[in-house]
């Protein structure tokens, strides 16, 4: 395999909007998973350089180019970023049970917060973090709630099988 | 008790709390409690302390938190209670089982929501093209294709051969604040008496005329300049000189 696929992969997501799978670069390349596999390895151990300045980044079940984050500062001097502001603990907690529950219910979310929690639901849906997945077939039909792509995205989580794992539960019941 | 003091001894808001889990959690774990062995007395105690310290609480919020005091209440009184039957110790057991698994579920959730800040502040700090530019969400330029600038350009002048010429010219009249001032306090020094601020508008002319009026006697008032009594609502406002009449409370 030449470094020319290597130039062509870069250039592909260079002009992507939203992340490429292996997939769709295998397809659109012409050669198989496994080359395009080897080609992002070398891509992403290159791009790992210090005097380089983008890196390979693995989200939501495909990869991009990023900035590396020890250039945040930096470029926010060139403009200022349009970060949105950071999740509220009422939000997070939401998206918690979200991600790692769904789909899930606002009522289900709330036993488990014990509070409302229409504030952090609404919120979540305007950010684009989670959505309506459908209605659980209980009395009222409830809204089922699901994380988005852009949630995995927003967080950087590789896939969506590949949620972070978190802490054990530190003293089980006796 | 040592902790109920604590809770009003320092002014805690409820407000920082995501609610009476959040609270019981702060409680058990600000004094190193084990979840499976809460001493219910006394976090009962400490908890309806900090209900009740906290006088802003709001009542949406509030009943939350009540409803956890009342289920907290009830354990403390079947615990202090003498069983009958087995079935009373054994839905004892249920209610702080599920207390328990509740408050462990929710320290999973907080712990969760921890590391999600974590990931959301780290991926805050990569950038990706046009994290910049895309401020607006525009419809799909795809229906644009095959357009080319003379194309638009004839569309332009249709557009605006079909938008009438009638200019209007909208000239705010100007009004001075400081003319206004004095006017008002000539006439007040004039009638060496108390003048209605109905009187005063009898040579405005318009309504932005009585808006500065307005504001040309709240400023005098402000000032200490004037002082102002209204009998009645609605009633005749009688401005006076030099602050010569305590204003009515409005």
């Amino acid at each position: 395999m030449t470094d020319i696929t290597l130039a062509k992969i870069e250039a592909l997501l260079f002009a992507a909007t939203d992340p490429l799978d292996i997939n769709t670069l295998a397809q659109i390349l012409g050669i198989s998973e496994i080359e395009v596999d080897g080609a992002l390895r070398r891509l992403q151990e290159e791009t790992e350089r210090e005097d380089r300045g983008i890196r390979l980044n693995r989200v939501a079940g495909g990869f991009e180019l990023v900035t590396k984050p020890q250039f945040a500062e930096l470029i926010s001097r060139l403009s200022r970023p349009k970060n949105p502001p950071p999740l509220s603990q009422a939000a997070l907690e939401t998206l918690a049970i979200v991600l790692y529950q769904q789909p899930v219910t606002k009522a289900e979310i709330e036993l488990l917060r014990g509070v409302r929690s229409d504030a952090a639901i609404d919120t979540l849906i305007a950010r684009g973090l989670i959505e309506e997945l459908g209605r659980k077939e209980v009395p009222g039909r409830p809204i089922l709630y699901g994380t988005t792509d852009f949630c995995l995205k927003y967080l950087g989580i590789q896939d969506r099988d590949r949620l972070p794992p978190l802490p054990d539960q530190q003293n089980s019941r006796s | 008790m040592e902790s109920s003091v604590e809770a009003k001894g320092y002014p805690v808001r409820l407000a920082v709390f995501e609610g009476p889990l959040d609270l019981l959690l702060h409680l058990i774990d600000s004094q190193q409690i084990d979840v499976h062995d809460i001493p219910i007395a006394e976090i009962t105690e400490q908890f309806i302390a900090f209900i009740t310290a906290d006088d802003e609480l709001d009542l949406e919020a509030a009943s939350e938190f009540i409803i956890m005091a009342a289920t907290l209440m009830m354990l403390k009184a079947r615990m202090l209670l003498p069983r009958r039957v087995a079935e009373e110790a054994e839905e004892e057991q249920d209610l702080r089982a599920e207390l328990v698994d509740r408050l462990v579920e929710y320290r999973r959730i907080k712990q969760a929501a921890e590391v999600l800040r974590q990931m959301e502040a780290t991926a805050g700090r990569l950038f990706r093209r046009g994290r910049f530019e895309k401020i607006a969400c525009f419809p799909d330029p795809g229906s644009l294709q095959g357009v080319d600038v003379s194309r638009l350009a004839g569309i332009l002048s249709q557009v605006l051969a079909s938008v009438s010429e009638q200019v209007h010219q909208v000239s705010g009249r100007r009004i001075s604040f400081r003319l206004r001032m004095v006017q008002v306090l000539r006439s007040l020094h004039r009638a060496a008496g108390p003048v209605s601020f109905r009187a005063l508008l009898s040579d405005a002319s318009d309504r932005i005329e009585i808006v500065v009026t307005f504001l040309v006697v709240l400023e005098l008032v402000r000032q200490g300049r004037i002082s102002f009594r209204q009998d009645a609502p609605f009633g005749d406002i009688m401005l006076y000189l030099d602050g010569t009449v305590v204003s009515s409370s409005s």
